[in-house]
């Protein structure tokens, strides 16, 4: 089996189906409705980078997207922080836009 | 076997040495034409492997553009209850449109490989016709249908793994055979198109895997809601328990499951259900990349003029079929009249 655990669409997967799991909780936490919308946007985006990784194929052995898949696992780990206590949510929103963000330059390699 | 032996000592020697060089001879005749049975039979065996290994390629393929569906449709409800009433920002609204293009290049990029099954089906359909008999009209129809199905199928996206211009070529190299005794030819045109087959299988298994464990994901969250939402009756998954005891359950009416303790336990029904769907997925995965492989190994002995052995490659197959066949009823959703949609 030619699967490689970590690649570059395991992380992509895994930051979107951990935002997917746990929308309603994140919504939840949030005070207006302009928050929400950056919360569903950035959910949005993640699942847009998982869906652009199922259409291509990553080189595994280039340093960036090696670089972008390692910061994306890290990140996700930072969001699962912040599932954790979800009190501050000015700072949940940062954290999961960044993590995000890490995955849009990610496919934005292979697009 | 001394064929010098055979021969009875009265013969004159010159007349000896003459029919022990025809004996020889026709040794070797019949040693070259049992060698080219083997082979047609080979061919012929060989053919409808590839060609039940096409099939169910393309079964596969359809159940992955059905779970790439079913997800899109999922999502939309999962969305839908997650957002309630907060209005859609123009930047959802982009973002929407461009993942829902995504999904449609994923749903025409399975279709591009169901239609390349069909191809390769197609071409086993000309080895069949090469080691069957001397079929030149049927070959070039074979290769004509291949053609056709062949037609309008673009570059497929994210892997130069199959170059759009090797089907034009192993077509006209196929169109070119006409004798049976070809049968090695078409077989190592064959092998060029089957070991890319395998290496874009090998490429695209942890997508493939993905799409699966995305529809049981998404699947998990709509039961956990809706259960927690008591919008579910217990009855239809329980219910074939005491079935298979030739039981059933006493209806009271309808009512949707409240008791927490069983709202759980539906969960961890639905759960295993949904693992056992991922584990099949996963199982029909890896058994017809291995059928691939064996089909590709079985090229080659032909080749070498080695007998094939097509035992293991029929058990792989055989076994991504059951799977196969399994997660259509599981997508049927275990009703008993239910149909076994892929």
């Amino acid at each position: 089996m030619n699967v490689m655990i970590n690649s570059s669409l395991h992380e992509l997967e895994e930051q979107y189906f951990t935002l997917r799991a746990n929308i309603d909780k994140i919504l939840g936490q949030c005070t207006t409705d302009l928050q929400k919308q950056e919360v569903f946007a950035a959910y949005l985006q993640s699942r847009l980078n998982y869906f652009r990784g199922i259409n291509c194929i990553f080189d595994q052995g280039n340093d960036q997207v090696k670089k972008l898949t390692n910061d994306l696992k890290a990140a996700k780990t930072e969001i699962d922080q912040q599932l954790a206590d979800l009190r501050n949510i000015v700072k949940v929103l940062n954290v999961i836009t960044a993590a995000v963000n890490i995955g849009t330059k990610l496919v934005a390699l292979v697009a | 076997m001394n064929v010098f032996r055979v021969l009875p000592h009265h013969i004159p020697i010159t007349w000896r040495t003459k029919l022990r060089l025809i004996l020889v001879i026709l040794l070797c005749s019949h040693l070259t034409i049992v060698s080219a049975c083997i082979k047609r039979e080979d061919g012929i065996e060989l053919a409808k492997a590839g060609i039940s290994t096409a099939n169910t390629m393309s079964a596969y393929y359809g159940s992955l553009q059905q779970d790439v569906i079913d997800i899109w449709e999922m999502e939309a409800f999962l969305d839908s209850l997650a957002r309630q009433a907060v209005p859609v920002s123009e930047q959802e609204r982009l973002l929407m449109k461009e993942i829902n293009r995504e999904r449609v290049k994923t749903i025409d990029s399975l279709n591009r490989r169901i239609l390349l099954t069909h191809a390769l089906a197609e071409a086993y359909n000309s080895l069949l016709a090469l080691s069957s008999y001397n079929a030149a009209e049927s070959v070039k129809q074979s290769a004509g249908n291949l053609e056709k199905a062949l037609t309008g199928i673009p570059d497929f996206p994210g892997s130069s793994v199959i170059a759009s211009g090797l089907f034009s070529q192993i077509l006209s190299d196929l169109a070119s055979l006409k004798q049976s005794g070809e049968i090695k030819k078409a077989s190592e045109v064959l092998l060029v198109l089957i070991d890319k087959i395998h290496t874009l299988l090998d490429q695209e298994t942890e997508a493939y895997l993905s799409i699966i464990k995305n529809r049981r994901a998404a699947s998990q969250l709509i039961l956990g809601k809706l259960i927690e939402k008591e919008q579910v009756l217990a009855l239809p998954l329980i219910e074939k328990v005491p079935r298979s005891f030739g039981l059933s359950l006493v209806k009271k009416g309808e009512e949707a499951v409240k008791d927490q303790p069983l709202q759980t336990a539906l969960i961890a029904v639905s759960n295993a259900q949904l693992e056992r769907t991922v584990l099949l997925g996963d199982g029909a995965t890896q058994n017809l990349k291995q059928t691939v492989k064996l089909l590709s190994d079985n090229h080659k002995r032909l080749q070498a003029k080695d007998r094939i052995s097509l035992d293991s490659l029929l058990e792989t197959l055989n076994t991504a079929q059951t799977y196969l066949g399994l997660i259509a009823k599981a997508r049927a959703g275990n009703n008993p009249n239910g149909g076994t949609q892929q």
